[in-house]
């Protein structure tokens, strides 16, 4: 297996991931991925793979790199494997999809370094990475992460509850 | 008993603690209520967060028309010369420049801005400074103040004064602009010396790009030769990124500096000392106004265009993160 394939197949699952519960929309997440390995791929060398594709994703989105992305296609193949390999057909229900809007809306209302610290978090980023990729100081990344989980799962719980009342 | 630490408990919780405070925290959570209830608190916090975000990942392709807002988009990192926060412009004319200059003892002296203030140039001029620069009138109560009210009547010297007839045609409406009054570093001796030139320079019409203290050289006190020789010279632009985000439209990039060249040639080879000469780029000169002359790029695409002021030649001093830079006149290529 290739650098190239290894760094696909260990990283492209959760890279996508997170950009998709970043950015809400899975193709633009997967557009930034595959500029994300494009641009791994000109590296020499990386220190810390995971670290710093994440750090590179965050860039760009940050840098709204959609439309530069759209023209890296030759990853798309690989992609298209990856994602059957790993994703599920979504099941979509109606409670599902209201879930996903009220998470979507709770996650939005957490401030950005936040919410990019918890999104990373859950991708397996340890506080090093987090911080690294934060630019924060390491010993900070425990209270933002509970500042944040804190804050997502009250401001979930008040949108199902306005939710349920509406409904009522 | 200490008052439960929730971002402690979180990095115990997620493993992130060295040996012996993870056993400190264990402690405290075994044996203190209050300690056992955050950590308890922190542990469903833990799985609801992943529990809802993990609803995000069934999320189809294109149906969310509502993106998260991100971060305004970083400046564009741009070609060295636009990078430049300050240049100064040194140009070869050699003997012949010399010769010129001597034979032309009209030519005011160079006077020096405030290269010190550079690192804060690219910040907005406060409003007083605006106020004070456009109101001749201002009580003159500080030095700081009196520069500014000097400007200002500089400025209204210089516009009565007959502005030399340009060399070539003036740029057309629209063309970029290089310094505006406004956007000159709050640095008295900036203020004093750029104003005149900005308003002598700018086109109505054109943004406010640039904060620039810079060498003024029209309108300046006759100098001794000697003395002139021995200024040092500091002409900056300094580019402002806020003032290049705002003229994203037109992607035209300023750079000032000094240039001790006569009119002719109207081009310049333009590069900065650790460029090589083949990289260089070749501007030609779109006008004259008084001792500045402004250049815009024949082969940078988008176009690159410069002022340079005619002054004191080459003279070290460069501050980071100004480039020098060497423009040497050259003859224009055919288009």
């Amino acid at each position: 297996m290739s650098d190239t394939e290894r760094l696909f197949t260990t990283y492209h699952a959760t890279l996508v991931r997170y950009l998709t519960r970043r950015l809400g929309d899975r193709d633009w997440a997967e557009e930034v991925a595959q500029e994300t390995f494009v641009r791994a791929l000109r590296q020499d060398h990386i220190v810390n793979e995971r670290s710093w594709l994440f750090a590179v994703a965050t860039n760009l989105v940050r840098d709204d790199a959609r439309k530069e992305a759209r023209r890296r296609r030759h990853l798309e193949l690989l992609a298209a494997e990856q994602r059957d390999a790993h994703v599920d057909a979504p099941d979509v229900s109606v409670a599902r999809a209201l879930d996903a809007a009220d998470a979507r809306r709770a996650l939005d209302t957490l401030a950005e370094r936040d919410r990019q610290a918890l999104l990373l978090k859950e991708e397996g980023l340890d506080y090093t990475e987090i911080a690294e990729i934060l630019g924060v100081a390491v010993g900070s990344v425990g209270t933002t992460l509970s500042r944040a989980r804190r804050r997502l799962a009250e401001s979930f719980e008040a949108q199902q509850r306005a939710r349920a009342e509406r409904r009522a | 008993m200490t008052q439960p630490d929730e971002g402690l408990i979180h990095a115990w919780l997620d493993g992130e603690l060295p040996p012996d405070e993870a056993a400190r925290v264990e402690q405290l959570v075994a044996n203190d209520a209050a300690w056992a209830a955050a950590a308890a608190e922190a542990r469903g916090l833990i799985a609801a967060s992943a529990r809802i975000l993990s609803a995000l990942d069934e999320v189809p392709a294109q149906v969310i028309p509502d993106r998260p807002s991100v971060a305004a988009a970083q400046p564009r990192r741009l070609p060295w010369w636009t990078r430049a926060a300050a240049a100064v412009i040194v140009v070869a004319g050699g003997s012949v420049l010399v010769l010129q200059r001597s034979e032309a003892p009209s030519l005011p002296a160079p006077q020096v801005a405030d290269t010190a203030r550079t690192p804060s140039a690219s910040s907005p001029v406060p409003a007083e400074a605006k106020q004070e620069a456009t109101t001749p009138s201002t009580p003159v109560v500080s030095p700081s103040s009196r520069a500014r009210t000097a400007t200002a009547d500089a400025a209204s010297s210089e516009k009565s004064q007959p502005t030399p007839a340009p060399a070539v045609a003036p740029p057309p409406a629209g063309a970029p602009a290089t310094v505006a009054p406004s956007a000159v570093a709050p640095s008295a001796v900036a203020e004093k010396l750029a104003a005149p030139i900005a308003q002598a320079t700018v086109p109505t019409a054109a943004p406010v790009r640039e904060a620039v203290p810079m060498m003024r050289t029209t309108g300046g006190a006759p100098a001794p030769r000697a003395e002139l020789a021995n200024t040092p010279a500091q002409p900056l632009a300094l580019r402002d990124q806020e003032a290049r985000r705002a003229k994203a439209a037109s992607d035209v990039s300023v750079m000032g500096g000094v240039v001790a060249a006569p009119v002719m040639p109207a081009c310049f080879v333009v590069r900065d000392a650790a460029t090589p000469a083949g990289d260089s780029v070749v501007m030609h000169q779109v006008r004259l106004t008084g001792d500045t002359v402004f250049l815009a790029s024949r082969e940078a695409e988008p176009a690159v265009t410069a002022w340079v002021l005619r002054g004191a030649g080459p003279r070290p001093g460069l501050r980071s993160p100004m480039i020098a830079i060497i423009a040497t006149p050259t003859s224009c290529p055919k288009p």
